[in-house]
C-alpha cells in the first residue's frame, strides 16, 4: 500500500513539474497576461491627458520640440501612413529635425539626425503586431530603428539597421537585450524594413525577406515608432501598422 | 539525386507525420496496457516512443527552418508562433515522458495497474499537446495557405 502511495506522490509531482514548465513562458499564460496588459491600458487611456505628459516627460529618445496632434485612433486599429503636412497628425510627437519633403514625385518623411536623433512615435498603442516602414537610407552612416511596444525611454522593443547589421532587441528598464542580429547589405534603393511581435515571438524582416527571429515575453502594448541616428538622411514614404490578431 | 519531391516546400511537412504515427499509436497502445500488459506490448510501446520523440525532435529543428523561410505573412504570423510553442512543448512533453517511461518499466519494473494507470494518463496529457501542435500546423496550411503552391 505504502509502495503504491509512493508511486502516486511521484507521478503526481512529475504531473506538477511538466505543467508548470509549460506554462512558464507559454502561449496562454502569455495571453492572459496580454489580456490584462489589455484591460490595464484601456483604463490608462481613460487618464490620457495626464499620461501623455507623463509620458514625453519620460521620454526618451532625445524627444525634443514634441508636436502634439489631433488625429485619433483605436488601441490596436491598424493603419498606413503616408506623409502629408494634415497626416502629421497622427502622430504623438515627433522632433524637430523631421520634416515633410519632396523625393522625384513624392511625400516623403525625411529624417535628418545630423549626429543626434530624430524620432516620431505614432498614437495609437499596439499589442501584437507587424509594422512595415518603406524608406531609404542615403549613406552607410545613417541608422534607423523601428519600434513597438514603447511605453516610455527605457522600455521598448526594437528592431535597427546600423553599420551593415540588422538586430532585434529590446530595452526594459534601460537595459538592452539583443534577441538576435544578422549582418546584412542594406539596400541603397528604396526597402521596406518590417518587425513583427507575436506573442513571444519578434521577427525583422528586410524587402519581406526574414533576417532575425527572437523571443522575449509578452510586453503591454505600447507605441510605435521611428528613430533615425548617425550623420546622414533617412526618407520615409510609408508607414503601415497592422495588428495581429490572435489565435483562438 | 533528389531527395524531395517537386512539390514539397521542404522535408517539415514529410516529416511531421512520424511523430503523429509514433506518438499516438504508442498512447493507444499504453491504454491498452492498463487492461493487457505483456513483456512484447510493453517493448513496442517502448520503441513507439523512442522513435516518436526523435522523429519529434527532427520536426521541430525542420519547421523551425520552414518557419523562418516562408518570408513575411502577417495573417499567419501568431499562428506561426503557436504551432511552433506546442511543437516544443510536444517535444519536451514527449522526451521527458519516454524517459519515465523507459526507466518505469525497464529500470524500476514497477508493472501494477497503479503505474500503468498513471502512465496512460500522462500519455493522454501528451496526446492532448501532439493534438495542438497538430491542429496549429494544419491550420498553416488549410487556412493560411502556407507551403501551398499557387
Amino acid at each position: 500500500m505504502m509502495n503504491i502511495k509512493n508511486q502516486l506522490t511521484t507521478y503526481l509531482l512529475i504531473t506538477l513539474t511538466m505543467v508548470f514548465a509549460m506554462s512558464c513562458g507559454g502561449n496562454s499564460s502569455s495571453e492572459h497576461e496580454h489580456d490584462e496588459a489589455d484591460s490595464h491600458d484601456m483604463e490608462e487611456m481613460e487618464h490620457s491627458a495626464a499620461e501623455e505628459h507623463e509620458h514625453n516627460e519620460g521620454e526618451e529618445h532625445d524627444m525634443v520640440g514634441m508636436e502634439h496632434g489631433d488625429g485619433e485612433m483605436m488601441m490596436g486599429e491598424g493603419f498606413t501612413w503616408m506623409p502629408t503636412e494634415e497626416s502629421m497628425s497622427m502622430m504623438e510627437y515627433k522632433t524637430d529635425n523631421i520634416r515633410v519633403a519632396t523625393s522625384g514625385d513624392e511625400d516623403v518623411l525625411m529624417f535628418e539626425p545630423a549626429g543626434q536623433k530624430a524620432s516620431c512615435m505614432f498614437k495609437n498603442k499596439q499589442g501584437n503586431v507587424g509594422v512595415t516602414a518603406t524608406l531609404k537610407m542615403e549613406s552607410s552612416e545613417a541608422a534607423v530603428m523601428l519600434l513597438h511596444h514603447s511605453t516610455g525611454k527605457d522600455n521598448y522593443e526594437f528592431v535597427s539597421l546600423e553599420g551593415g547589421v540588422m538586430k532585434l532587441g529590446r530595452v526594459e528598464n534601460g537595459e538592452e537585450k539583443i534577441f538576435d542580429s544578422k549582418d546584412i547589405d542594406v539596400p541603397s534603393d528604396w526597402f521596406t524594413l518590417t518587425v513583427t511581435a507575436a506573442g513571444t515571438h519578434y521577427k525583422g524582416y528586410l524587402n519581406e525577406k526574414m533576417i532575425t527571429h527572437g523571443h522575449g515575453d509578452m510586453m503591454k502594448p505600447g507605441l510605435l515608432g521611428i528613430v533615425a541616428s548617425g550623420n546622414s538622411t533617412i526618407s520615409v514614404k510609408k508607414v503601415e501598422a497592422t495588428p495581429l490578431e490572435a489565435e483562438r | 539525386m533528389q531527395l524531395l519531391p517537386n512539390w514539397a516546400p521542404g522535408i517539415h511537412p514529410l516529416m511531421i507525420h512520424f511523430p503523429i504515427a509514433f506518438l499516438s499509436l504508442a498512447v493507444g497502445l499504453t491504454i491498452l496496457e492498463i487492461f493487457y500488459s505483456r513483456e512484447w506490448l510493453t517493448k513496442a510501446i517502448s520503441g513507439l516512443y523512442i522513435f516518436g520523440a526523435l522523429s519529434a525532435v527532427v520536426s521541430y529543428i525542420s519547421g523551425r527552418s520552414a518557419a523562418d523561410s516562408i518570408g513575411l505573412n502577417l495573417k499567419a504570423e501568431v499562428a506561426i508562433g503557436t504551432h511552433s510553442d506546442w511543437g516544443l512543448y510536444t517535444l519536451i512533453y514527449f522526451g521527458a515522458f519516454t524517459i519515465i517511461y523507459y526507466l518505469e518499466k525497464f529500470i524500476l519494473k514497477r508493472n501494477t495497474l497503479a503505474v500503468r494507470v498513471l502512465l496512460a494518463v500522462l500519455a493522454l496529457a501528451g496526446f492532448f499537446i501532439l493534438g495542438q501542435t497538430a491542429e496549429y500546423g494544419g491550420r498553416l496550411v488549410f487556412e493560411y495557405g502556407l507551403g501551398v503552391k499557387n
